[in-house]
């Protein structure tokens, strides 16, 4: 080894940093027999052990609790903020899907001559109406009309987004609903007709939780 | 906070060394992990340590920083344009040699060579406060700074003979004596 070549690994041989062994006994040997070079090695190991004391009266440094209480409200802040945040998004795409759906069945001519549900005798006044529907047939279309009753066209169910499957007995209700009522079913409504009044049918489980919903026109 | 505890110290040394400034190494320190809570999943375990993505961050706020309160660190202007990857004379020839070895029992030594640090440009400081303070390997130094092993390796080496000159010229003309050398 040279004095070029010794220059070259002189603070690694000081801060004994990973050299080969057969570097490190080379430059060492070089140290020894070039007192120039071995008077650098004695600067470099001086500078080492400067650094290192330098290190070590600040080992103990570090930041003020003020810097984790600020981090753990951040932290606090930001968890709420992601819990709250998915939800405007989820009935983003709830309406999506929706009106996807409506448009496909639309498209696809599945319209269906149904039988207007018996009126709700109970309450006076009320525009809902309800009807029996059996477990797993409640996104089918109600039954034909026997003769000479009136008539109305509806859509086949959708079903209403992030709801489980239906269990047990369901219950057909009929309502008249603003349209923008569906707005919290996740069906898009424009703010033009945000206030007209539609008729609705909504398969709605034992719990009360509705499941999915068509438009009778 | 597990990973709060565990890194805050080392950041807020190297920010401390970086910045020489308590005030600031707090604000970094603070902006680093604020960092990791809004955007912790762009971190990649396959790309580098967690150790390499905050000190990575530490680096940029203190540039940040550093570019913002320029005043606090100036530059010597003996060592812009500095060139990289060279003993400090090379070519077969040897360097000027500073024998001035450190005299360490002196109080004031620590409080110089934190000058000399403070001194150094930024990107020789760098690598100065990660290898040798932080004692991290040339290759997470590397992936901290985003840069060459070997571009690590010669700025630690460029900067440790800017230190030795720098500490040789602060010292006291009586420590000179007492350490036996000037310039040769």
């Amino acid at each position: 080894m040279n004095c070029t070549e010794f220059q070259e690994v002189v603070h690694d041989l000081a801060r004994e940093a990973d050299l080969s062994r057969e570097t490190r006994r080379a430059a060492l040997a070089h140290a020894d027999s070039c007192s120039r070079c071995d008077e650098l090695f004695a600067q470099s190991q001086s500078l080492t052990a400067a650094l290192r004391a330098l290190a070590t009266k600040d080992g103990a440094a570090e930041a003020a609790p003020r810097v984790e209480r600020v981090l753990v409200d951040a932290f606090r802040q930001n968890r709420n903020r992601a819990a709250r945040a998915p939800l405007p998004l989820r009935w983003g795409i709830a309406g999506v899907a929706a009106l996807a759906a409506l448009v496909l069945l639309s498209a696809l001519g599945l319209r269906h001559r149904v039988i207007s549900p018996p009126t709700h005798d109970g309450g006076a006044g009320s525009s809902a109406a309800v009807q029996r529907a059996t477990s797993g047939t409640s996104l089918a279309p109600a039954a034909a009309a026997p003769d000479g009753a009136d008539t109305e066209y509806a859509d086949a169910f959708v079903s209403l987004p992030f709801t489980d499957e239906p269990a047990g007995d369901e219950i057909i209700v009929r309502q008249a609903v603003s349209r923008s009522a569906l707005a919290n079913f996740g069906l898009p409504v424009s703010e033009a007709d945000a206030n007209d009044t539609i008729v609705a049918d909504f398969v709605v489980d034992e719990d009360g939780t509705p499941r999915a919903v068509r438009i009778v026109q | 906070m597990l990973l709060y505890r565990r890194w805050q110290g080392p950041i807020y040394r190297f920010a401390l060394h970086m910045s020489g400034n308590g005030s600031i190494a707090e604000d970094v320190t603070q902006e680093v992990f604020m960092s990791l809570i809004r955007e912790g999943s762009r971190f990649d375990p396959e790309l580098g340590s967690i150790s390499a993505y905050l000190f990575g961050i530490a680096r940029n706020q203190v540039r940040k920083r550093y570019d913002r309160d320029r005043h606090l660190v100036p530059l010597p202007e003996s060592a812009v344009g500095a060139s990289e990857g060279k003993p400090a004379n090379g070519n077969g020839t040897h360097p000027q040699l500073i024998v001035a070895p450190v005299d360490l029992s002196r109080g004031e030594t620590i409080a110089r060579v934190r000058e000399a640090v403070l001194s150094l440009p930024e990107h020789y400081r760098e690598v100065a406060a990660l290898c040798d303070l932080q004692e991290m390997s040339y290759e997470e130094a590397a992936l901290a700074l985003n840069c060459a092993v070997g571009t690590v390796r010669s700025r630690l080496h460029r900067a440790r003979a800017l230190l030795a000159e720098k500490l040789a010229e602060r010292q006291t003309p009586e420590a000179k004596l007492a350490a036996g050398g000037v310039k040769r």
